[in-house]
């Protein structure tokens, strides 16, 4: 487990740097809770010799940092709800596809499915019954992110035999 | 040239239509399509010399057009490039054996995807 946290730490910050020039650092892996402020989840499923749901936790604010900076646009208070939501979602698709060429190294195959982003009440009212794990926390300049690695139903995380 | 990006993220069909524009590519109209349904449509019906197209999108998926397009001898003459998040060896080589021409993978930096595109392009 602690590999793929590992990979999926590296492959957060190399599509943060590669898509959007932006450096991101991990501030903490493996936390149990998620803290500070978040609005907007997004979630992909993995089906493979890796099972699991991969989601990306953030606030309001950075999703339309994200978003104006994968777009060019300086002006963040023009964008509209669908496109941040969009932005968090295919940021949240490249991460999980980024992931699964990296495990394949080590011999790991899995399937995508199409991501979906909620809103945090929404999130947690979908995940109340799972006790939280695996959670990686990123900070880019004063900002925080986390990504969020689930267990199939409401199992611990674990690979697939 | 008219290029016709086919993405279920218009987030990611913008991305892609500004690093075209900004691109060394003569690039006249870009169309766009949000699954490979609709792309199918657009090109039957209009000329297009490049497709830029993701794997994972509903309704029909990007290797399902590429298959498609090939099966049905649909516009022969255009180029269709991957681009997606997902580099597995078995899509894309499918693809690639279905007529594709290459695959981009995601992420990218707009100056390597300029890069790729038009090596894709001139080959």
């Amino acid at each position: 487990m602690k590999d793929i946290l590992i990979m999926l730490s590296q492959t957060t910050q190399e599509v943060f740097r590669t898509m959007m020039s932006m450096e991101i650092d991990i501030q903490s892996e493996t936390i149990n809770e998620l803290t500070d402020k978040i609005h907007m989840s997004s979630m992909i499923t993995l089906d493979g010799t890796i099972k699991g749901t991969l989601v990306f936790h953030c606030s309001n604010d950075f999703a339309q940092k994200i978003t104006s900076t994968l777009l060019d646009d300086i002006a963040t208070g023009s964008l509209q709800e669908v496109e941040v939501k969009d932005a968090v979602s295919e940021l949240t698709n490249i991460i999980a596809g980024a992931l699964k060429n990296k495990v394949s190294d080590i011999g790991h195959t899995f399937s995508l499915s199409i991501p979906k982003t909620l809103n945090w009440q929404e999130y947690l009212n979908e995940t109340k019954s799972i006790s939280r794990k695996n959670i990686i926390k990123f900070e880019s300049e004063e900002e925080f992110f986390f990504l969020e690695l689930l267990s199939e139903g409401k199992k611990e995380f674990k690979k697939a035999s | 040239m008219n290029v016709m990006i086919v993405d279920d993220s218009s987030v990611m069909r913008k991305i892609l239509t500004r690093t075209l524009r900004q691109s060394d590519l003569e690039v006249d109209e870009i169309f766009e399509a949000s699954n490979g349904e609709e792309a199918l449509e657009q090109l039957k019906g209009k000329p297009i010399e490049l497709v830029l197209c993701d794997v994972n999108m509903p309704v029909l998926n990007g290797l399902e057009f590429v298959q498609k397009v090939k099966n049905n001898n649909i516009s022969p003459n255009t180029k269709i490039i991957m681009v997606t998040s997902e580099g597995g060896l078995d899509v894309v080589n499918k693809a690639v054996e279905s007529g594709a021409k290459g695959f981009i993978i995601k992420p990218f930096s707009a100056d390597d995807f300029k890069k790729k595109i038009e090596h894709l392009c001139a080959a």
